[in-house]
């Protein structure tokens, strides 16, 4: 009786130190993450992107009152441009990715 | 007695199940679920979707998380400002398509994160599953989100010091979705000033009550770098994809909110019943 109540006592604290250990590292995982996986994998997946896509070197958001400059609309300027008309914006066919990190670039590791 | 030792003993199991079936999807990177044709596809489509808006500026949220290690009523681990632009490309042509404008935790120093511009494969490479959370402002909306994110207001709203479960209302630490939360306020009040952006954001933002209790939140930032909560009363409270898309709903600031499944679209109600939303 005594080593069945000695297992119990052990057992209990093993699954209290298991929860304990278990539940920081559910919380990490699983609360709200804004993506130290997605810098990691973003890098990976723009080397694969690479075999069906191109890489950019820059990237300027287009003003509103330069859409028209760029063929998507014209005749038109200003804010009214969202809702003026019911043509979809222009996208382009390449799959475009982001180049490498800034440090990899600078070390000479850019090609993708 | 036997009973009590067998119980003990299943509880023991699911406790080192647990940990180690978290521990799978930890610092690792994104769960290896899609092909990068998949995600080029995804991507694209996700851009054409915008597009089709007559979008310029939208919030856009992706799922990094297995659905079952997420905690109820969380559906979306990331989010970010598409900017329809123009993207040189490094053969010299260019084109028209979004480029994402995100904080992302630094790799090397967790509990650092850095502003960064990618798109949309980039945005997407993370992906648990093929969806994405989209809110389109209404153009007011977004044509002063523009002027935010293309000034340097932009930079200036980022603190570096990160905490995955940064608390919104004070400006101590910040995520992701903090982040985006102030620059959408910058955008409204037309202001920089981060003590009217916290002011406004206790009165009328309702952010989503991390359903953990003490003990265990402390426990993780103990033994995590990333999860702290020096800048948290409790409950522990944080912004999140859904309680932005709430609170923008409320508040009439968009003309749109859906979701978008591979190829289907699927509308979401502009009350976003799964939240948890008891701490109001």
């Amino acid at each position: 009786m005594k080593s069945i109540k000695k297992l119990v006592k052990t057992l209990a604290a093993t699954v209290l130190l298991t929860t304990a250990l278990a539940a920081p590292t559910f919380a990490q995982n699983a609360i709200f993450h804004s993506g130290q996986a997605s810098a990691n994998s973003a890098r990976a997946a723009g080397h694969a992107l690479a075999a069906i896509g191109k890489t950019a070197v820059t990237v300027v958001a287009v003003p509103f009152k330069a859409v028209g400059a760029i063929g998507v609309l014209s005749d038109k300027t200003g804010d009214a441009l969202l809702e003026a008309g019911t043509a979809p914006l222009e996208i382009g066919d390449e799959y475009a990715t982001a180049g490498p990190s800034p440090d990899a670039a600078l070390a000479g590791g850019s090609e993708q | 007695m036997m009973q009590l030792v067998r119980c003990l003993l299943v509880i023991t199991c699911l406790g080192f199940s647990q940990a180690g079936f978290t521990g799978i999807g930890s610092q690792s990177g994104p769960l290896a679920v899609f092909k990068t044709e998949d995600i080029a596809r995804f991507s694209k489509s996700v851009e054409h979707a915008l597009a089709s808006r007559r979008t310029m500026v939208a919030l856009v949220a992706r799922n990094g998380r297995s659905p079952d290690a997420l905690p109820p009523g969380v559906n979306y681990t990331h989010v970010g400002f598409a900017v329809y632009s123009v993207i040189q490309l490094k053969d010299g042509t260019t084109q028209q398509g979004y480029a994402f404008h995100n904080l992302y935790q630094q790799e090397e120093q967790p509990d650092r994160s850095v502003l960064v511009t990618d798109l949309a494969p980039d945005f997407f490479a993370a992906t648990a599953e093929l969806k994405a959370g989209v809110i389109i402002p209404k153009p007011e909306l977004q044509r002063k989100l523009w002027d935010i994110i293309t000034s340097k207001t932009f930079h200036q709203l980022h603190n570096p010091e990160y905490s995955a479960i940064a608390n919104p209302f004070n400006s101590e630490l910040q995520n992701c979705t903090e982040f985006v939360m102030n620059v959408t306020q910058a955008a409204i009040y037309d202001t920089t000033q981060i003590q009217a952006i916290k002011a406004n954001l206790r009165k009328w933002f309702s952010p989503y009550r991390i359903p953990y209790g003490k003990t265990t939140v402390q426990l993780a930032a103990f033994s995590n770098v990333d999860i702290k909560t020096e800048d948290h009363g409790y409950p522990y409270l944080t912004a999140t994809y859904g309680t932005i898309a709430e609170y923008m709903a409320e508040y009439e600031l968009v003309t749109e909110i859906f979701e978008l499944r591979d190829d289907a679209t699927l509308p979401i109600p502009q009350r976003v019943p799964d939240l948890i939303l008891d701490m109001r």
